[in-house]
């Protein structure tokens, strides 16, 4: 049976601010309008979302849909936490450590592992790897090391929080566009390629809100993929590394250091501009 | 405690620095240079593309619709840049931009100057390329060039050729010492002249001394070497003349913050500010094009495929740069290379633009690739804000953030648009080649920044007069980058030297003005 999304009323969050996710008006992008709201929002404690979501649930109680309760609780919830951490300030702290308990750390890595294989897609690790999309054969950013990149630098904390926003947008991508959403992954992870990508384009367009949040995040993931930058160069290239070997880079010599020896047609291949005087011009 | 005293206070370890700094302690000055980076020697660098092995020497620092990249160590931007060493055309000098008259001194011209560049050229010293010494990039994109009906030359380079193994690690600093940066020419020295170097001492302000016979005192913080943005001590000290060399993102932002207590600043200082027009596109090529149209084979079968391969900039085509062509128009084209850090930002046709299977696709053909970099005319639009409470911008996490935005000019705009349609002409004739632009960011991405402390004679849009004198602040000079007044269509370095080494040639001059006797130096720096 497939579920539609219904849309769902304003929810008032009861602190000097509501949500409105669905429906999304074409003219605006959501991902711009949906963030407005957030950030205007104060920092929200725990027992406040908690009742929010109690709230919620009760309305719902006796209602039929089952993966649109799952969805609207898990949507409240990750909006709201989403919604604490954004107003401090995405670059400024990590999660705080309580709000980030709350999260399942498979989850989170799964999303982050979808959103590095929308950007540079490789191909499934196992039959049942949902994160991976498996749209090419070859490695992707996750197999090129996404998650070990944003961990280098320090981003372990950010990522649960990056992840629940990542699964917010994706529930209202989905609400907007009568997707149903396969409530055993995240969010995000159950979008198919080209929801994920269409999402993706809206998120990280430069006029976005959110794009200064994530493009940060897929900066690193082009990292991993076109320099292992949480490797020495050398030691990711005799390891192997799979992005390195993708774009072709170059292997040192024997004692780890470049040098090319070969490396001119040594030809006169043009002639001179005739101002132009020992290389300058006039 | 009385604070320490020096004739000479010099700001930064550039070129702006480090040329001045040579000159007067030769002379017989004291000199104290002060310098925000560590000090890093060719044992030190390590060809590594890992985060947090270059970015320990150099920084990308996000503005309002601009990144620009430079150095911070001993040496400055000199350690880890190209070595392009190119004087500018002569009708630079001429130019006017949008205000509509001269914008450089009536003094400063490529003739005057020329006498500068050539000291510059023999102290660092910069060879000239043969055809045998420009490796494949440079040569596609001459034989490219000539098929197309256009002229190309060899770029000349401050590089010991006998030294270079064409690694193409300039990037990351050499590690063999053939490139000729400022740790091998001016600071030696400026050094065995007496000259004392103190690295991680990142310059704050600079206030009126207290000490009878000094003018000022500039006070520093100490940097903490594992963390920047920590500080660990303070000092001041205080000079008979003070030079700000702490290039064209750090000049403004020490003098903005010193104009209370020095009583005001020129409005210019902070404005004006230049990205030298810098525009990036990548051409990727067809390896059998490169066989069959331009004839060029490395390998039986392989046309091409070396964009890692050799020095990053050897191959550039002067036909852009038409002295009687109207200003915004014209343009340097110069083939050189990007480590794959700057994968990101190229593009693709189509939705997305900048990730997904097609740049996928694109980037599995990046041994193919050739980064060409415009060098256009821009509109002088860069400005400062507000400098922050400490440092010359904000450190947070792995980003460094600034106060300088820069809103492309319609003039700037169009001389972008005409220099990638001059790309366009000569890389996919035939289809030789596609042209990539950068997509996933509109901001434009600056290696060479300039002008926001700039030189000119109209003191309403210019902060230093012609001898690069603070205006209103006898004793205050500023020798780097960001005294240039405009983009140069070509690479900047050499400019920047020759106008230190004539601005140190003043300042020989006059430094018994503000109380510091010197003898005259005609000897370049002995290496
Ligand atoms: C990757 C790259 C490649 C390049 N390639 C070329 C090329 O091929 N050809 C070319 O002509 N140009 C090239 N350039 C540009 C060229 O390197 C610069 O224009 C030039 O080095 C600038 O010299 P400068 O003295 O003005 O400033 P810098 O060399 O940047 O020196 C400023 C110094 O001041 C220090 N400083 C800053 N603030 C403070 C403070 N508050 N207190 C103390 N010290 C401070 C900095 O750490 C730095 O060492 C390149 C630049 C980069 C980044």
């Amino acid at each position: 049976m497939r579920v539609v999304l219904v849309p769902i009323s304003p929810v008032d969050l009861g602190v000097g601010g509501s949500i409105e996710p669905v429906p999304i008006s074409t003219e605006e992008p959501f991902g711009s309008a949906f963030f407005y709201r957030v950030a205007e929002m104060r920092v929200m404690k725990r027992s406040e979302i908690d009742r929010i979501i109690e709230r919620e649930d009760e309305r719902l109680a006796g209602s039929t849909a089952i993966a649109v309760r799952i969805t609207r609780r898990s949507l409240l919830k990750r909006v709201a936490l989403l919604a604490a951490a954004w107003t401090i300030g995405p670059w400024q702290i990590g999660v705080p450590s309580a709000l980030g308990q709350e999260l399942n750390t498979l989850d989170v890595t799964a999303t982050i592992e979808a959103f590095a294989d929308t950007l540079i897609p490789g191909q499934k690790r196992f039959p049942g790897d949902r994160a991976i999309a498996g749209v090419v054969s070859g490695a992707g950013a996750v197999q090129a090391g996404a998650i070990e990149m944003l961990n280098f630098v320090g981003f372990e904390e950010v990522l649960p929080l990056l992840a629940v926003g990542l699964d917010a947008l994706a529930v209202l991508y989905a609400a907007g566009h009568s997707i149903a959403l396969d409530p055993t992954v995240p969010p995000f992870v159950a979008l198919d390629f080209n929801s994920r990508t269409a999402l993706l384009v809206e998120v990280l367009d430069e006029s976005a809100l959110t794009r200064s949040t994530f493009y940060g995040i897929a900066a690193l993931c082009f990292v991993a993929y076109n320099t292992a930058g949480y490797l020495p160069t050398a030691v990711a290239i005799s390891e192997g590394h799979p992005g390195l070997a993708a774009i072709g880079f170059p292997a040192p010599n024997s004692d780890g250091i470049w040098r090319f020896p070969e490396f001119s047609y040594e030809r006169i291949l043009a002639r001179p501009h005739p101002h132009s005087k020992s290389g300058n011009p006039a | 405690m009385a604070n320490e005293t020096t004739d000479v206070l010099i700001v930064g370890t550039g070129f702006g620095g480090s040329i001045p700094g040579y000159y007067l302690a030769a002379g017989g000055a004291s000199v104290i240079m002060l310098e925000r980076g560590p000090r890093f020697s060719s044992a030190d660098f390590m060809q590594s593309l890992q985060v947090g092995t270059f970015s320990r020497f150099v920084d990308s620092i996000a503005g309002t619709g601009i990144d620009v990249t430079a150095g911070n160590c001993v040496g400055g931007s000199s350690v880890v840049y190209y070595a392009a060493s190119l004087r500018a055309p002569s009708f630079i000098f001429e130019r006017r931009g949008t205000l509509g008259r001269r914008l450089w001194p009536a003094s400063i011209t490529r003739d005057s100057l020329d006498k500068w560049y050539r000291r510059a050229e023999e102290a660092l010293p910069v060879s000239e390329l043969s055809w045998n010494d420009v490796p494949y990039a440079g040569g596609v994109f001459a034989a490219a060039c000539t098929r197309a009906g256009h002229t190309c030359q060899p770029v000349p380079v401050a590089v010991d050729l006998t030294l270079c193994t064409n690694c193409n690690w300039m990037h990351t600093g050499c590690i063999f010492d053939a490139k000729r940066s400022m740790l091998l020419n001016y600071i030696p020295a400026a050094e065995a002249s007496g000259a004392q170097i103190r690295p991680l001492c990142e310059v704050q302000s600079i206030q009126p001394a207290q000490t009878a016979g000094y003018r000022y005192a500039v006070s520093y913080q100490q940097v903490d070497p594992n963390n920047y943005s920590n500080y660990v001590g303070s000092g001041v000290i205080e000079a008979k003349i003070v030079i700000i060399a702490a290039g064209t993102m750090g000049t403004p932002v020490i003098l903005q913050r010193s104009a209370q207590r020095l009583g005001g600043m020129p409005s210019a200082v902070g404005r004006y500010f230049s990205a030298n027009g810098d525009r990036v596109t990548v051409a990727a090529f067809d390896d059998d094009k490169v066989q069959s149209l331009l004839g060029l084979q490395r390998a039986p079968g392989v046309g091409y495929e070396a964009f890692p391969i050799g020095k990053p900039i050897a191959a550039m085509t002067f036909d852009y740069l038409n002295p009687s062509a109207p200003e915004f128009s014209r343009f340097g084209l110069q083939q050189i290379y990007f480590p794959p850090i700057v994968n990101l930002i190229i593009g693709v046709d189509g939705t997305p633009s900048w990730f997904g299977v097609a740049k996928r696709d694109l980037t599995s053909q990046w041994r193919s690739w050739m980064t060409i970099l415009a060098m256009t005319e821009d509109a002088n639009e860069g400005v400062f804000g507000a400098p922050p409470e400490f440092g010359n911008f904000k450190r947070i996490g792995p980003a460094s953030v600034g106060q300088l935005t820069y809103n492309t000019a319609p003039e700037t705009t169009y001389g972008f648009d005409l220099s990638d349609a001059a790309s366009r002409s000569i890389m996919t004739l035939d289809g030789l080649a596609t042209l990539n632009l950068v997509t996933s960011t509109n901001r434009v991405q600056c290696a060479h920044p300039l002008a926001s402390c700039r030189m000119g004679d109209d003191p309403e849009t210019s902060a230093l007069d012609d001898s690069h004198e603070l205006r209103g602040h006898p004793g205050i000079f500023v020798t780097d980058g960001s005294s240039v007044p405009t983009s140069l269509c070509v690479n900047p370095s050499l400019t920047i030297a020759a106008l230190a080494e004539r601005a140190s040639s003043i300042l020989l001059k006059r430094a018994h003005e503000y109380g510091v006797e010197v003898k005259e130096v005609k000897s370049l720096p002995q290496s």
